[in-house]
């Protein structure tokens, strides 16, 4: 072989590796897929690697026998709060610690970076109970107030990443002009950050759609369950219908997938500019 | 005329402003918790009788040192921590280094491989109990074929097999975290380096033990540490799969908290559980942190 | 247009006093550099002048009035920003626009004066454009633009040229100090570049860790600086300085740096005799000769620069290194033995301190 060919050879080694290793990582992806679609021939042994008989019926029984509907609807409702309310604070709080050094801007960055890290486990304990005595337990906004929590440091972290970006000058420039303080922000750096907004919204609503351990924590009345607690619930039956199972996985999962799409390139560059960098 | 205190005070007050809500919010639903957490610790308290909390001082601490419970959970924590971490950094370094070449379809293929990532964990946790499960299970089936055992196994309520089943689901899932970072930390190593070390003699194996992985020193610190943090954390994916069961074989130091709260509904115990657990993630997180600032400082 | 004048101010980062009493009087019309090395302050005096630094104390007044309680956009003042801060998501027009729009002028008012402000910068073209396809050049005329369409009392620019290569920085020089004639603004001009400051001011302000060295018209500071940092600051190459002690030798007033170098000084010098002086003498005011001549001190030749309508010469003896400008090429080669011979009526004293010393003549 001359060195050419060799070196196409080895290429197509790696791109060939490469693609059946993407096809393993995928593989949970697609059963959940195909085990969505099959009707009852999922339950027999050896199993069929490919979907045999296709049929929707799994997904029209889930909504039909299951309240899937309601809980979509409650799991949209905190998404949407926990969007909102995570768009809100981080842009404010997002801006404040790009634009001003101060005693308490420093702080709060270190109250930020400390709260990523403290155990979920030990706050549920005695938030179930501030909860109960403060009317916030079984509320969908309750639920969505806690998500939001949970999600600021690392929304504001990246937006501050954002913020940092936009030269200071230009809204400087735009309070000579005319603008206020606030209203040079708003004008023209927050415009400016929308990409940045966009990524903190779709986060927020990521977070507050996929919860599960707040959610099972804060939430009783089952009129009240998010998709989260609802699927979960399943398992407890005698025999689990899994076609059903996974049909509600795939709606489930959806949302989530479509919103990550959006923030992928920004979450991968935000996150991989805070790793290296700290 | 001197004019200092109005400008100076009026600047200064804008950013606490902007500041209040995430302050008000992190205070109400993570700091006040977990300073409530920590004084409850030292009470007796029950769910049903909460405000009638007794204080015992230090006696949920005792009896923590001798709760064969608390001790098996410390040994689960840190296998599950040891094996979690490791798998995931070894699946996300060897995808990160086989990413980090040119190919057609990179940026497509890199998707598929964040994808486990992007999956709400509820879900994760579902298609792995169906994958897994003993009568039709496909991974049973794909590993009864490939050799790696003889009969299909009950993996979830097998006690010995509870483990490495949700290690096995952590890594799937978080891999792709470790490989954008160790992806990040590849990019930043100069290509001269790989270059003056072919120009001496290195052959592949060569240059990644003397230029890829030193290069990697900084970032991998950081990400070990993270995966351990993001271990003793975890609780979704744990109690939506086993819930510390069977037989304790897979209850962490969260899910013991959580199960001494919520099923035995001793908030004070688990209050203490929770505290031991904090103390451990403190250490952890020092040690975290001073790494980060020692690669900024080294930056 | 407007007078701007600032009274004892000062500013200070908690402890650390970066401004201590700064004043400066700036007449209507005038274009005033303020000039210095990084660090001096002059972009902090910029800064609080505009509104977009608190004022630790003192005064700043526009048009007789002060403007310390005021917002940024109360001032009535335009600002060139060295990274221009063109709102990127905005056309030429846009952005020149921007500032009628915020003092709520009709669409056809702000039609009417950006075109007009386009045209007298030869940005026609461009006004559909946005900033990221913009070369550095049109930039800067962009902010410029902005700067100008509202006909504001006061221009500010912080370093505008900075990051324009060596020869579009030339350009604009002339452009904005053409600009500076027609429009009769007041301006203040932020610079480290002591060429750009000389070239372009009615009257320069030299600046150095937060306090003033010394204000006048161009020629002034280069003709008589008040101390020896100025002194060095404008003017390039830099003012020779040679350190060392007046002495009467042979009946004659002396200069010896170290006992080794000596060049005799006029008589009018005599009263500075046995001090220890610094002297200093700009590279264009030494004569060098081939052989040697009366009073002339013999050095020899370190490097020769040529650079086409001028030569630099170093010229060394033991340790004391001067360099010469002189008009026209010249033959000598390395090494070679130059006699250099200092006119004494362009001698500038320093003493100790730095202050410059009045030599009676």
């Amino acid at each position: 072989m001359t060195p050419q060919v060799s070196a196409i050879a080895i290429r197509v080694f790696w791109f060939v590796l490469t693609c059946a290793l993407a096809a393993v990582v995928f593989f949970p992806y697609y059963w959940m897929f195909v085990s969505s679609v099959e009707s009852a021939s999922i339950f027999q042994w050896p199993p069929n690697l490919w979907p045999k008989e296709f049929s929707l019926d799994a997904y029209f029984t889930i909504f039909e026998q299951r309240d899937l509907a309601t809980w979509l609807r409650n799991t949209f409702v905190v998404a949407g709060c926990t969007a909102l309310f995570c768009a809100i604070i981080s842009i404010n709080a997002a801006y404040a610690l790009s634009r001003f050094k101060t005693r308490t801007t420093g702080l709060f960055t270190s109250i930020i970076l400390f709260s990523q890290l403290l155990p979920a486990a030990l706050i549920v304990v005695p938030l179930f109970v501030i909860f109960q005595q403060t009317g916030l337990y079984d509320s969908l906004v309750g639920l969505a107030i806690a998500d939001t929590a949970f999600i600021l440091p690392l929304s504001i972290w990246l937006l501050k990443g954002f913020f940092d970006q936009i030269p200071v000058e230009i809204e400087q420039q735009a309070m000579i002009d005319g603008c206020s303080r606030l209203g040079a922000f708003y004008r023209v750096t927050l415009p400016l950050a929308l990409p940045g907004l966009v990524v903190v919204i779709a986060m927020g609503f990521i977070s507050g759609w996929d919860e599960f351990f707040l959610a099972r924590t804060l939430i009783a009345a089952q009129d009240n369950w998010v998709l989260s607690v609802g699927l979960t619930s399943f398992r407890g039956e005698y025999t689990v219908a899994w076609n059903e199972m996974m049909a509600a996985a795939v709606i489930f999962a959806m949302p989530a997938l479509a919103f990550f799409m959006i923030v992928q390139r920004y979450l991968v560059a935000g996150l991989a500019a805070g790793a290296v960098k700290g | 005329m001197s004019t200092k205190p109005q400008t100076a005070r009026r600047i200064d007050w804008l950013p606490i402003l902007l500041l209040l809500p995430v302050g008000v919010v992190l205070v109400l639903i993570l700091i006040w918790p977990i300073v409530q957490g920590i004084s409850l610790s030292f009470f007796n308290t029950r769910i049903l009788n909460y405000s009638q909390g007794k204080f015992i001082g230090i006696a949920n601490y005792n009896f923590l040192l001798q709760d064969e419970n608390f001790w098996n959970s410390l040994r689960v924590t840190a296998i599950y921590g040891a094996l979690s971490m490791s798998l995931t950094y070894l699946l996300g370094l060897g995808f990160a280094l086989l990413l980090n070449r040119n190919f057609i379809l990179r940026g497509f293929l890199r998707t598929i491989f964040i994808l486990p990532w992007a999956i709400p964990e509820v879900v994760a946790v579902l298609i792995f109990m169906w994958m897994l499960d003993p009568q039709f299970g496909v991974l049973n089936y794909l590993m009864v074929k490939a050799g790696f055992i003889d009969r299909p196994l009950a993996w979830l309520t097998q006690s010995s097999l509870a483990m490495p089943a949700l290690v096995m689901l952590t890594a799937w899932q978080q891999f792709p975290l470790a490989m954008l970072i160790l992806l990040a930390g590849l990019q930043t190593i100069p290509r001269e380096q790989y270059e003056a070390a072919m120009v001496d003699g290195a052959g592949p194996i060569s240059r990644f033990f003397h230029v890829t992985l030193p290069g990697l020193r900084p970032v991998n610190v950081i990400l070990i540490l993270l995966l351990i943090l993001n271990s003793f954390r975890r609780v979704t994916m744990i109690y939506a799969m086993t819930r510390g069961g069977p037989a304790r074989s897979t209850e962490t130091l969260s899910i013991l908290t959580y199960n001494t709260a919520f099923e035995y509904q001793k908030i004070g115990y688990a209050a203490a559980v929770g505290t031991a657990l904090l103390i451990i993630l403190l250490i952890f997180s020092l040690i975290y942190f001073r790494a980060i600032i020692r690669s900024r400082s080294a930056a | 247009m407007a007078p701007v004048s600032i009274q004892n101010v000062r500013k200070a980062f908690g402890a650390l006093e970066v401004i201590s009493d700064f004043n400066l009087d700036v007449q209507d019309g005038e274009f005033v550099a303020l000039v210095g090395p990084s660090g001096c302050g002059k972009s902090t005096i910029l800064r609080m002048l505009a509104g977009l630094e608190p004022v630790t104390s003192g005064n700043f007044a526009i048009d007789g009035k002060s403007v310390n309680n005021l917002a940024p956009k109360d001032r009535d003042i335009a600002m060139v920003f060295q990274n221009y801060a063109l709102y990127p998501n905005k056309t030429v027009a846009a952005n020149m626009g921007f500032p009628l729009r915020m003092r709520g002028l009709s669409r056809a008012e702000i039609d009417d004066k950006v075109n007009e402000v386009a045209h007298v910068l030869g940005l026609e073209n461009l006004l559909g454009r946005y900033p990221r396809h913009l070369s550095g050049g049109q930039r800067q005329r962009v902010a410029m633009g902005r700067a100008i369409v509202r006909n504001p009392k006061v221009f500010l620019f912080d370093e505008p040229l900075s990051n324009l290569d060596a020869k579009l920085r030339v350009k604009m020089r002339a452009e904005i100090k053409e600009l500076h004639q027609r429009l009769k603004t007041t301006t203040i001009y932020v610079t480290h570049d002591q060429v750009e400051a000389m070239t372009m001011a009615d009257k320069i302000v030299v600046m150095r860790d937060g306090k003033l060295e010394q204000t006048g018209r161009p020629l002034e500071l280069y003709d008589a600086p008040e101390n020896r940092f100025v002194a060095g600051f404008i003017g390039s190459p830099a003012m020779n300085f040679l350190e060392g002690e007046v002495a009467r030798r042979e009946d004659r007033v002396c200069f010896s740096v170290g006992g080794e170098m000596v060049v005799s000084l006029g008589e009018k010098f005599a009263p500075l005799i046995s001090q220890a002086v610094t002297l200093g003498i700009r590279p264009e005011h030494i004569s060098i000769h081939d052989e040697p001549v009366p009073d002339a001190t013999q050095m020899y030749l370190g490097v020769v620069e040529p650079t086409g309508a001028e030569t630099t010469f170093i010229l060394k003896s033991g340790d004391a290194e001067l360099v010469v400008v002189k008009q026209g090429r010249f033959p000598f080669t390395p090494g070679t033995s130059l006699w250099v011979s200092f006119p004494t009526d362009k001698l500038h004293v320093f003493d100790t301190t730095g202050n410059a010393v009045a030599v009676n003549s």
